[in-house]
């Protein structure tokens, strides 16, 4: 635990000094703000509404695809890359110890985006409307468990590699078949059964319903037990030098 | 502890391939896990509701305790078809339509999710003619006015159910300065309402009684036709029927309920004895009673219900005496229904009015001390600096100029009357219940679908035939969240979000920057 704690620490550190996480974090706020503005406007200034058509905006889950692996494409690809791989793989921790701490590096600054975001209704009660926080809240969990499962997506194929530029793309690759792709299957199926529990997996309906205010527990055993499936398969990447 | 990736090399082929089989098979492991506990999770659902979590303020997904207990004792399986045709003039209305689909169909997916057997189909008659044009020949649709196409037909082992768009949701079209909006969405009370129908082989039956000038359940007329209340009956479920006392001499015993609307001349002896005999066995009784009629024979049926009919005249006077109107929709029943009733505890919480109309008040008498009779409604106002003066006469004169309070005739005791009650009484096949309303109008075509009318009238056939499960449905009416994008708003905004907040998180990227450099 303590391994993991310090490794952890290292990744934040390492997050919170570099000036391109503010720059990213800027930028992310610059397009969320602008398109959650549309959204509003789209809809005569209905909150409730307009998050449910933010989530719906192609441009916003594009977002949501590209976001995690710039975040993550360098966790294990750039150390392999520059050598220092070897130097971290001869401390005393676990390559379950790495991975996870990647995981939780990468994921803290991905919650760290959406964090000031939720400035947005604040302010906008302040400005006198009336935003429904239970919505809010349901959204940002939503927002959360997705961002979980695309950064463990991330920090897999960041582990399958030691280019970055094949890290983000394979990554990008993946979460745009999650988002888009598993849709896709589901509605040719001609099975119904294939098209049931697959309904299941379409992550623009997780989207939508997390928009609607609805916190839905399969949608979140979905995106833990994902998450963790890509996280052992990272473990497994890594372990597999020994093989290889 | 990990191993030194020299070590990698000590291994043998043979070695090697044990170990990526044995990875592919902790790999498929891990997959059959991902797969089972997501579909143990999908399974479960059903079982355990808290785990589709409505967090909204006002529980907007949240299905209503009545739906629930419906869906998951009878899993129905039921054909549900929603035929969709934009009326729609501009893009705020088209929006508007559009959204009430949208939530229509959310609606579906919630009570899919507890009764798998509801199949769900959808068709835009815009958007897909084709496809539009089997559904309609299917249900009989194709003579229908393009007004009355969409609409929700549930159907289920050969009983069918249609819910008009009206009965499921309120639009207001809006005009060229106010954009369409969603009024009201009671779309959970009309499909539960249409699945208990088509699921109960025998409903229950309403008579509306005839021969003294009530008004009748089949005609147009906006001021005395109640063909709207008739439809509204019927889309809960229930048989109507109209039942001339005179003519059979007693209530027929398949009468769940008798329904007065509005009578013109009072009941004969025997016909009021005849009603008298169907409360004592246990009967159910809806009275809307007009003012201006003199129903001594009715006074008297409802007498040892304690409840006593006035027939005042109603003058609303300024501070200096002068009379200024006898409107009794100016005194705004909002606060006045009163909630302390099953029939209308629901309603209270929506903050919407009733548009009762010219009403006579009813008085709570004591004249048997086992009934309590719980008041519905009572007056209210929103002028608070205006006075009401109650007289108590037919003298109608006090209309002309000076008004004076006269401490023998007239009733001027605050603002504060009862205008209808619910009442029980045990009979001797049942319990007796008998709702009065002091005025008809409420219910008419003209009003019935004003503000809380419909809910109103509906709650109370509900009650009245023994479906109080059905009270608790109110309609789903989110807060206005509507954040009005003024310039001067806009420009806050963009001040504060498009350029502010991200600005100052690549300025503290600079600011790391020159820090690192030193």
């Amino acid at each position: 635990m303590r391994n993991l704690l310090t490794l952890s620490r290292r990744e934040l550190g390492a997050i919170a000094f570099a000036p391109s996480s503010y720059w990213i974090l800027g930028l992310f706020l610059f397009v969320v703000a602008y398109f959650f503005r549309l959204a509003l406007v789209a809809v005569g200034g209905d909150i409730s509404q307009s998050y449910r058509s933010f989530a719906s905006v192609v441009y916003f889950q594009l977002l949501l695809c590209v976001v995690p692996p710039l975040l993550t494409m360098r966790s294990i690809a750039s150390e392999r890359h520059s050598g220092t791989f070897e130097m971290l793989m001869t401390a005393p921790v676990t390559d379950r110890q790495v991975v996870l701490s990647k995981f939780v590096g990468a994921f803290a600054f991905y919650a760290a985006l959406w964090l000031p975001t939720i400035v947005i209704p604040i302010a906008l009660f302040q400005f006198g409307a009336y935003p429904d926080f239970g919505q809010v809240i349901a959204f940002t969990i939503g927002l959360l468990g997705l961002g979980a499962f695309f950064v463990s997506i991330g920090i897999f194929t960041s582990s399958v590699t030691s280019k970055i530029q094949a890290a983000f793309f394979l990554a990008f690759v993946l979460n745009v078949f999650f988002l888009f792709g598993v849709a896709g299957l589901a509605w040719l199926s001609p099975s119904e059964i294939v098209r049931d529990w697959s309904s299941a997996l379409i992550i623009p309906q997780h989207l939508d319903e997390f928009a609607r205010g609805i916190v839905d527990v399969r949608y979140l055993v979905f995106y833990v037990t994902a998450t963790g499936f890509f996280l052992f398969l990272a473990v497994r990447s890594l372990e597999s030098r020994q093989w290889r | 502890m990990a191993m030194n990736p020299a070590e990698s090399t000590n291994w043998g082929g043979r070695d090697r391939r044990r170990l990526a089989l044995q990875v592919v098979v902790l790999v498929l492991v891990a997959m059959v896990f991902v797969v089972g506990t997501n579909m143990l999770a999908k399974h479960l659902l059903t079982r355990f509701p808290w785990m589709r979590a409505d967090l909204t303020e006002v529980k907007l997904h949240s299905l209503s305790d009545t739906t629930r207990g419906l869906l998951e004792s009878q899993q129905p399986d039921a054909d549900i078809t929603v035929v969709f045709k934009s009326l729609g003039q501009t893009r705020s209305q088209v929006t508007a339509e559009q959204e009430a689909l949208a939530r229509l169909l959310d609606l579906l997916g919630e009570y899919r999710l507890l009764a798998p057997g509801l199949n769900v189909t959808t068709v835009d008659v815009d958007r897909d003619p084709s496809r539009a044009r089997d559904i309609a020949d299917r249900l009989e649709l194709r003579e229908l006015q393009p007004a009355e196409v969409s609409r929700v037909v549930v159907e289920a082992g050969g009983r069918r159910r249609d819910i008009p768009q009206a009965a499921w949701v309120s639009i207001d079209y809006g005009d060229g300065r106010r954009p369409a909006s969603i009024v009201a969405f009671p779309a959970e009370d009309a499909l539960t309402s249409a699945l208990v129908h088509v699921l109960d082989p025998t409903p229950p039956e309403v008579h509306f009684l005839t021969g003294h000038g009530e008004g009748d359940p089949d005609a147009e007329d906006p001021a005395h036709g109640f063909s709207q209340a008739r439809e509204l009956l019927e889309q809960i479920g229930l048989e109507v029927r109209t039942l001339d006392l005179a003519a059979r001499g007693e209530v027929p015993d398949e009468a769940a309920a008798v329904l007065v609307a509005g009578v013109r001349s009072d009941f004969t002896k025997a016909e009021a004895e005849a009603l008298a005999a169907y409360f004592r066995r246990g009967g159910r009784g809806y009275f809307l009673l007009d003012p201006g009629v003199a129903l001594p024979n009715v006074r008297e049926l409802l007498r040892p219900y304690n409840l006593t009919l006035m027939d005042p005249e109603l003058i609303v006077i300024d501070s200096k005496q002068h009379p200024i109107g006898a409107d009794w929709d100016e005194l705004a029943i909002k606060q006045g229904i009163t909630g302390y009733h099953p029939i209308t505890e629901s309603l209270s919480m929506t903050g919407r009015r009733v548009h009762l109309g010219r009403s006579r008040p009813i008085r709570r008498t004591v004249v048997d001390t086992t009934m309590s009779p719980v008041s519905l409604l009572k007056t209210a106002t929103r002028e608070r600096d205006l006075s009401f003066l109650m007289r108590l006469t037919e003298d109608r004169s006090v209309r002309v100029r000076k008004v004076e309070f006269d401490e023998e005739r007239d009733y001027h005791d605050g603002l504060e009357f009862d205008l209808a009650f619910a009442v029980e009484s045990p009979g001797s096949e049942g319990t007796a219940r008998l709702v009065t309303f002091g005025s008809s109008s409420f219910a008419s075509n003209a009003r019935i679908r004003m503000g809380a009318n419909q809910q109103l009238f509906v709650n109370v056939a509900n009650w009245l035939v023994d479906r109080e499960f059905r009270l608790g449905i109110p309609p789903r009416t989110d807060l206005d969240r509507t954040f009005v994008m003024t310039e001067e708003n806009d420009r806050k905004y963009l001040l504060l979000f498009v350029a502010g907040i991200p600005g100052l998180a690549a300025l503290l990227g600079i600011a790391t920057w020159v820090v690192r450099r030193r």
